[in-house]
């Protein structure tokens, strides 16, 4: 038996399964395999995104040589083997463990949330489960009516784990857990206490059966009634696919689709948050003030006219300029866009704003600056390929849960080391390697201090530096300007802490940099925002940006104005300024 | 008593119940009376169920056993386990309730057969005997379902275990699946939990812990055994490397302390655990400040395991409850009757520091060059003091200290770092992995040599040692060759430091003789045991020689002993074991004023007497993964002048999430009648 190091290994397998061949990676499931081939193995509790379980053993398969059946969802391949996944003996042993899954199972299917998308109901409805000769006692379970928005059933619950899996791997929040033994077996919070957690509603999403339903969608119509219509979630920047389930005229529940990008995974916005649609106080008809000045409901024509002929005369009277246009942050980029071009093109005026302005936007001016463009250097989901990540000035899951989301598959799955940087503790805590808790508003000097012990540590990947950037120099004399006492200083962050975070920030070579809303909105960063809205401010920054936080005499050496990390193709102008 | 009236343990049927000639003989390795007293009556669990007395009554029994695995150990976490033992709990339930049917009895080989498909052994394995009671004692539970008086049988009291072949084998009982399956569903703080309960230094057992339960892994049976040790690593890893606080809160004290005589696993376990209960402890330990845990301190190099990782092991017991007073050798700045008189309870931890002579001409006489021993040189290397080494120096032995000296000697400068063994390379008694290290890093090895004579020039500065070839012999009586000097073959190994290390002996000198504490001729602590005695009437003995279940008091009422001074020299984790337990006595003798086992305690005595692991069993299962191993650092750079980086690397989470998903959770739960 060895005791260090794994020999070399083959890096694919080739197997056969039910008389075809198919050759995939080593690692890869039966279960996969067989998906290859086309070949549909029955499962209750195997879920793509979460780790395997092999709790219902109904995806059993015959394995040439292995004298039991192997369970293929959570079974590796191996070169040269023979896989049988239907005989009549795999047949027998699947109808038998379903009816063992059905002992007791209550049969108040007709009034179940899950009826139409049962999974439990599908398979024995295809493996022709039609009779069951095991009996036990039986003992009812309470159902979990306290919960907040959520509903638990442990008698339905055929315990697949997966909503204990998508809870802790992909949430991070480990609110449910598998509780007590035997056949009382259940789902339940550790404590026995009313749920308590983010209530995103992914367990929801992942329960196969009617066990954990969402609350606000009880008894609000059968599934397979409402038109599905697909859309983004604009409750935040993740930008997740979600589906809206419409019936009479109202959004009843939104899912979304393990196949998509966010593979299914929401926040409390995005599955619940669906209840602003039907709120009462929503204005869904225009309204137009009659000549007393009241409100009063109108048509759409009669709406628009109304808009459109008090412009007119706003436009004639003062010009273009008299027209000031306000968008809302939460419409998309294509509305945004027809907004402005409606303003400049038909108004005539580039009196626009948004409340995004002071949200984003001036950590875009700054970092295009910088970096030579203002958005994210990869899609999101390099997140969970990254080697490293670091996270300043966030608390991801409250600002953007879909990131945070991601940062928990990087740092969980994928062995990423995790820096979180943060005046205050947040909600990815738990995984972080480093926890750097700076003086609130030190942002700046924080990151100084790293890129200072990026530098100090020799971590600076400089093939990377030369080949794309140019100031390095400038940038390496600036951060020299600063000694690790100020930072220390400023942010309350020892030397050592900041090298031991920049050695974890370099490992493995792939680090993504997220960074929040304490960044984008510190003091600091307002100012310069500031400074870049007045006539001619970007020339005038450009080399000589002060910072309040900045002793006398140090502003020309501000790290961030540095000039370092300048990438070629600049274009002429912000694309919103 | 002794006599087999029905076993199907092993697969094999030996029925004398309605023999008219001579009972078939067999013999089990159990004793005839569960703690001595009470009689063994039955016994039944994954392997079969075994009868010495013919008035158990077999259904209530079976029933009781499956009511016990569905209620209290199965997990619920697969279909056929969680409900098919429900469906067999309800069935015997109803049997014994005059409420079953004959053709249910037909359900138990139904679902025996369709459990074979759980997800682990424990339900599966429980149906083995439950299936064997039903075959063989059917007309018994015949007569629950058909007569009015039942069978003919006198009630019995059961106790209950639950094991696994690895956590038998682990001398601490780590629940090893539990941490296991924990690792894998990526809930590495809990896992650590887990292995806190019955190991409070998981960093040092996750490094340099010899791993029995390897050699008991089922997973052996299929290709290799799972990489407990290092999974173990990797959950102690985790806390540290996410500066995690350690979660257990002690109870409130309690009002009584205890001494403990040395900070080394032993007497750090056993204040662990006793600080957890609500037990202050001082510890009184002779080293220094800074070289808490004994001989993991002095005696393991910090190449396997680094010093501030021991450390953080080390501060985590202390704030638990105990105190360590560094600098105070019991015995010299405090005696041990002063111990007994101001403390509740002592035990004594001592552990094993003293080298043993090599037996070989010279090695008394003082030369320069001729070091006191491989321990020593350990120690004085770690402590930074001079150590006597010159530029070529030979260690003799073949144990892992004699390994950690030729590696050390590489560290602190020799120009040559030379192994003596007498017997050959297979042979030896340090881990494979060990040798192998020491071999990577340009250690000369001489097998099969035994020295005689130690030479010195004119200033009696050693020079080489003499020694001469050995063959193996013939045979003896108890079969095992021994090796044998081949004659005329001598020769000299040029040498200028000879290091014996040979073994240790604990040091008992502060002990004194007008106690009452009785010391064995091996130098180790006369602790108080159970009169488990097999059916020939012999004592039961465990591996070292001692008797097998000790309550670890000593004859001498409120001091206990443990560790490598009680068990004689072995592991960190027996002597984690053995001092977890001996802390648990500690308390029941605190509080109920009695020092004794616990059913679970004998319960475990008993298990490993038997045998969990069996080697033979055919493990059916697809050998589609292999066994994991950690990197480590390469080449003689490694062993550089005074580089002590540890040199195996552990694994990363994602590699230990794969490799603990090879875990077969090879649980099964054994009960006896009494």
């Amino acid at each position: 038996m060895a005791h260090t190091e794994p020999s070399d290994k083959k890096t694919t397998a080739t197997l056969t399964i039910d008389g075809n061949q198919v050759t995939v990676p080593v690692g890869a499931t039966i279960l996969e395999a067989a998906a290859e081939l086309g070949i549909k193995i029955p499962t209750l509790c195997w879920l793509k995104k979460v780790s395997t379980t092999g709790a219902c053993r109904i995806c059993v398969v015959k394995v040439e040589g292995v004298e039991r059946f192997m369970t293929a969802c959570n079974t590796p391949v191996k070169d040269g083997i023979s896989v049988t996944t239907s005989s009549p003996e795999l047949e027998i042993a699947r109808k038998k463990t379903l009816e063992l899954m059905l002992v007791n199972h209550p049969l108040d299917c007709p009034i179940c949330d899950a009826a139409g998308e049962c999974d439990l109901q599908d398979t024995c409805y295809s493996l022709q489960v039609d009779k069951n000769k095991y009996t036990a006692e039986l003992e009812r379970l309470p159902i979990r009516y306290d919960w907040k928005l959520l509903e638990s059933d442990p008698n339905r619950c055929i315990l697949c784990e997966k909503c204990v899996k998508v809870c802790r791997e992909v949430v991070g929040r480990e609110a449910i857990e598998i509780v007590d033994r035997g056949d009382r077996t259940i789902i339940d919070t550790i404590s026995g206490e009313p749920l308590d957690c983010d209530f995103c509603g992914n367990c929801i999403n992942a329960c196969p059966t009617g066990t954990l339903i969402s609350k606000p969608f009880k008894f609000r119509g059968r599934p397979w009634t409402f038109e599905v219509t697909r859309g983004i979630c604009s409750f935040c920047a993740s930008g997740c696919e979600i589906e809206y389930h419409v019936g009479n005229g109202r959004v009843e529940r939104v899912t979304s689709s393990d196949d998509g990008y966010n593979k299914g995974n929401l926040c409390v916005n995005g599955r619940f948050g669906y209840a602003a649609f039907n709120s009462s106080g929503r204005l869904t008809a225009p309204l137009v003030k009659d000549a007393s000045g009241n409100q009063q409901k109108a048509g759409w024509d009669q709406a628009l006219a109304a808009v459109a002929g008090k412009l007119r005369e706003i436009v004639k009277a003062g010009g273009g300029a008299a027209v000031a246009g306000i968008g809302s942050p939460r419409v998309t980029n294509e509305e945004s866009y027809l907004f402005q071009k409606f303003l400049r093109g038909a108004v005539g005026t580039n009196n626009i704003d948004s409340e995004a302005r002071l949200g984003f936007f001036p950590a875009q001016v700054v970092q295009y600056r910088m970096l030579g463009y203002s958005g994210g250097t990869y899609p999101m989901d390099a997140i969970e390929k990254a080697t490293a990540v670091v996270v300043i000035g966030s608390d991801l899951k409250a600002e953007s849960p879909g990131f945070a989301y991601r940062v928990i598959q990087a740092a969980t799955k994928n062995d990423a080391r995790l820096v979180v940087a943060s005046s205050r503790a947040t909600s990815i805590n738990k995984y972080a390697n480093a926890f750097l808790q700076y003086r609130p508003g030190s942002e700046a000097f924080l990151v100084a201090g790293l890129n200072k012990a990026l530098i100090a540590e020799g971590l600076q990947n400089t093939a990377f530096i030369e080949k794309n950037a140019t100031g390095l120099d400038a940038a390496t004399a600036a951060l020299d300007a600063i000694s690790f006492e100020q930072v220390t200083a400023a942010t309350g962050i020892s030397e050592a802490a900041l090298r031991e975070a920049a050695r974890l920030a370099c490992s493995g070579g792939r680090t993504a940099v997220i960074y929040g809303a304490d960044v984008i909105r510190s003091a600091d960063m307002a100012t310069a925002v500031k400074r870049d809205r007045q006539p001619g401010a970007a020339d005038r920054c450009r080399g000589r940006s002060r910072s309040r936080h900045l002793p006398a005499g140090r502003e020309e050496q501000h790290p961030r104005h540095a000039g370092y990390g300048r990438l070629p193709r600049v274009p002429a102008r912000l694309p919103y300024l | 008593m002794a006599q087999v009236v029905f076993s199907t343990w092993g697969r094999n049927v030996v029925d004398n119940r309605n023999v008219s000639g001579e009972p078939q003989e067999v013999s089990f390795k159990l004793p005839v009376a569960f703690d001595g007293e009470k009689p063994l009556r039955a016994f039944m669990g994954w392997d079969g169920i075994i009868l010495f007395d013919k008035y158990v009554d077999v259904p209530a029994m079976t029933a009781e056993y499956m009511k016990r695995v569905q209620t209290l150990y199965c997990c619920g976490r697969c279909t056929p386990g969680k409900k098919g033992t429900k469906v067999l709990m309800d069935l015997f339930q109803n049997v014994l309730a005059r409420k079953a049917t004959e053709a249910d009895l037909d359900t138990v080989g139904d679902l025996a057969e369709l459990l074979k498909n759980c997800k682990c052994t424990l339900c599966q394995s429980a149906t083995v005997p439950v299936f064997d009671a039903v075959t063989h004692y059917r007309a018994d539970f015949l007569a629950y379902i058909n007569e009015a008086c039942g069978p003919n049988t006198e009630k019995a009291a059961y106790i209950h275990k639950i094991t696994a072949p690895c956590m038998d084998k682990c001398p601490a009982h780590i629940d090893i699946p539990k941490y296991i399956e924990e690792i894998k569903n990526y809930q590495y703080s809990e896992a650590l939990a887990t292995i806190r309960e019955n190991m409070p230094m998981p960093s040092v057992c996750g490094r340099v812990c010899p791993h029995p339960c390897e050699t008991a892994c089922r997973r052996k049976n299929v290709d290799d055994a799972i990489n407990i040790m290092v999974l173990k690593r990797t959950a102690s890893d985790y806390e540290r490397q996410h500066n995690i606080t350690p979660p257990m809160q002690p109870k409130p004290a309690k009002g009584k302390k205890v001494a403990i005589v040395g900070a080394g696993p032993a007497g750090l376990a056993c204040a662990y655990y006793l600080g957890l209960e609500g037990y202050k402890s001082t510890i009184f330990e002779a080293l220094p400040e800074g070289y808490g845990g004994g001989m993991i301190a002095v005696g393991i190099p910090a190449y396997r395991m680094p010093r501030p990782i021991l450390q953080r092991d080390v501060d985590i017991i202390e704030s638990v409850g105990s105190e360590i007073r560094y600098n105070t050798r019991v015995g010299k700045d405090i005696t041990l009757p002063e111990l007994k008189q101001q403390y509740d309870a002592v035990f004594l931890a001592p552990g094993a520091h003293r080298s043993k002579p090599m037996g070989v001409e010279g090695e008394d006489k003082g030369y320069k060059g001729f070091l006191s021993g491989g321990i020593d040189f350990l120690r004085e290397a770690y402590l930074g003091r001079p150590t006597g080494m010159g530029k070529k120096v030979c260690v003799v032995g073949g144990g892992n200290t004699a390994i950690d000296c030729v590696r050390v000697a590489l560290r602190e400068g020799a120009e040559e770092s030379i192994l003596l063994y007498r017997r050959s390379r297979k042979e030896m008694p340090a881990d494979v992995w060990e040798v192998d290290g020491a071999d990577e890093e340009g250690v000369r090895f001489e097998f099969q040599v035994l020295p005689t004579k130690i030479i010195v020039d004119a200033n009696e500065q050693v020079t080489g040692v003499e020694c001469v070839r050995m063959a193996m012999g013939e045979p003896d009586a108890s079969g095992r060759r021994r090796p044998e000097p081949v004659p005329g073959s001598e020769f000299i190994v040029e040498c200028d430091t000879v290091i014996p290390a040979i073994g240790q002996d604990p040091d008992l000198s502060f002990i004194p003789p007008d106690m009452g504490i009785d010391i064995t001729k091996w130098n180790t602590v006369v602790t108080k045991y159970l009169p488990l005695k097999d059916a020939a009437g012999k004592d039961l003995k465990d591996g070292m020689g001692n008797m097998l279940s000790r309550s670890l008091i000593t004859d001498c009422d409120g001091v206990f002993a443990g560790g490598d001074a009680e068990i004689g020299p072995l592991t960190v984790v027996a002597c984690i074991g053995n001092a977890h337990r001996a802390a648990l006595v500690i308390q029941r003798w605190l509080e109920e004023g009695k020092a004794y086992l616990s059913d679970q305690d004998i319960f475990d005595d008993l298990l490993t007497y038997l045998g969990v692991y069996d080697k033979n069993e055919q493990v059916p299962w697809l050998d589609s993964c292999d066994r994991a191993n950690q990197n480590e650092i390469h080449g003689r750079e490694r062993a550089a002048k005074g580089n002590y980086r540890e040199v195996e690397l552990g694994f990363s989470d994602s590699t230990a999430q794969i490799e603990a998903d090879r875990c077969l959770r090879c649980y099964r739960m054994a009960m006896v009648a009494v």
